[in-house]
């Protein structure tokens, strides 16, 4: 790489963006696996719960959201892994650059990448679902809001986890319980709108968390990057 | 008060130490469980709507509340280690995992046990029991994460930040689950603890078991570590003295 130790800090984050789109566009599965993994786990809802549109209808943003989660928990696997076989992230980690800034970077590129995909897919899917009109913009409003926070936490979770050769369960059981918050507002934002009701106070919530969770998190991410670095 | 703190931070002296006293802390919880839940289960009135079911509070309750409290002294250890490398901290954080674990599954099973009478079913998706199951779930985690780990430092480590990211959601994943509990469910006031009604020898067993039940929980959680010092200093001196020591000792006897 460059030698970064003059670069500004806005360079840097835009280097590093660049730098994770460019590794993902060369290896596309990073891009398209979570997204036919959600389009293939939302199918099977009808397939196996039954397609008569009011039972639907009634799961539709839950599903969305279950499928979402479950996408980004699968996903996070590229965000490290990769990055601490070749080497790059110890890199990283001695880089001279606020690793706090190079962290939040990495997880927006991720965001990037394995999020946006499935958010312009979900409005699609919940039309499938049977979900009425009124729903689609809180539902998207809330995705918007709520991945990123699911990206971070997952990223906290595989930094955990990364220096561990098979890691995908446990990764599961460690952030799907932290994923709770995020669903429960998600979910309730497209049942607040469907009954009527205001849904701003919850996207307020959700955009709390999400400031509290990029103010908190890279300091837990990079406290167990090194950890697993080591 | 500090120069304590910093002895109990040596294993050795943790040892030691808590081997003078563990006796009056067992013979306290022996005294304290005993008349409590004699009183409480075989003495106190029934109440005039549950009959005899409520009895089980004496176990549920205390159990529910410690398993929140372990929680939050696990987290306190895990920072503990994390900040000053106490590696006491660290194995009394690694003996919390377990026990919360299991005394937060006792509450929710001794809870299933009171639905059936009292609301006619084993589970409701309410908010309390909601956000005990899911404190089953972290604990869990953290027990997994530590035992995926092949040393015992980074696993060490690893435990305590995911501790301390827990203990910042646990609130967060609390008061979700509350407001989540009154949008989907008309609020059904399960309220059980209604103090006002409950004449003094109702709680004052249960005063007694909860203390006992704490005595128990610490007499658990001092055992466990000292379990755990034995192993990580298997290596060391005083505790080959100490082995040496008790062989000749039941060699005598």
């Amino acid at each position: 790489m460059m030698n970064n130790s003059r670069m500004g800090l806005g360079s840097v984050v835009v280097a590093t963006v660049r730098r994770e789109l460019l590794l993902a566009f060369r290896s596309p599965g990073d891009v398209i696996n979570p997204l036919m993994f959600f389009i293939i786990a939302v199918t099977l809802f009808p397939l196996g719960g039954g397609a008569d549109s009011a039972f639907l209808s009634g799961i539709a943003s839950g599903v969305i959201w279950v499928t979402t989660l479950l996408a980004i928990m699968f996903s996070m696997e590229s965000l490290f892994r990769a990055d601490y076989e070749d080497g790059s992230l110890e890199q990283l980690l001695m880089s001279p650059q606020p690793l706090y800034f190079l962290l939040l970077a990495k997880v927006l590129s991720h965001w990037l990448i394995a999020c946006l995909p499935i958010l312009i897919l979900a409005p699609v899917f919940a039309v499938m679902l049977a979900m009425p009109v009124a729903g689609i913009l809180p539902l998207i409003l809330g995705l918007l809001a709520g991945t990123p926070i699911l990206c971070l936490l997952g990223a906290i979770g595989m930094a955990l986890t990364v220096g561990l050769s098979r890691s995908g369960l446990l990764l599961a059981v460690l952030i799907l319980p932290l994923y709770i918050p995020v669903l429960v507002f998600g979910t309730g934002m497209v049942s607040a709108a469907l009954d009527s009701l205001p849904y701003t106070g919850l996207l307020a919530l959700m955009g709390a968390m999400l400031v509290l969770a990029i103010c908190l998190s890279p300091l837990a991410i990079a406290a167990a990057l090194r950890i697993s670095v080591n | 008060m500090w120069q304590w703190f910093l002895q109990l931070g040596s294993p050795r002296l943790f040892y030691s130490k808590t081997d003078r006293y563990l006796p009056w802390l067992s013979w306290i919880t022996v005294i304290l469980l005993g008349t409590g839940l004699a009183w409480g289960l075989a003495f106190t009135p029934p109440d005039y709507q549950m009959g005899e079911n409520y009895r089980i509070a004496y176990i549920h309750v205390p159990m529910a509340t410690l398993a929140m409290g372990c929680y939050a002294m696990m987290a306190c250890f895990s920072a503990g280690y994390l900040i000053w490398k106490i590696k006491v901290a660290d194995m009394i954080a690694k003996a919390c995992a377990p026990i919360g674990a299991s005394i937060t599954a006792v509450a929710l099973a001794t809870g299933s046990l009171w639905g059936i009478p009292t609301w006619g079913t084993w589970w409701i998706w309410d908010a309390r029991l909601t956000s005990t199951l899911i404190m089953l779930f972290l604990y869990v985690g953290i027990i997994a994460l530590r035992s995926a780990f092949d040393s015992i430092d980074s696993g060490a480590r690893a435990c305590a930040v995911l501790s301390l990211v827990g203990v910042v959601n646990l609130p967060i994943i609390k008061y979700s689950v509350d407001w989540w509990n009154t949008l989907h469910q008309g609020a059904s006031n399960l309220s059980l603890s209604d103090t006002a009604a409950n004449p003094p020898e109702v709680w004052i067993p249960a005063f007694f078991v909860g203390f006992g039940v704490l005595g128990f929980f610490l007499i658990a959680l001092i055992l466990r570590t000292r379990n755990e010092i034995l192993l990580r200093e298997r290596r060391a001196q005083w505790v080959s003295d100490l082995v040496e020591g008790n062989q000749k000792e039941s060699g005598h006897a």
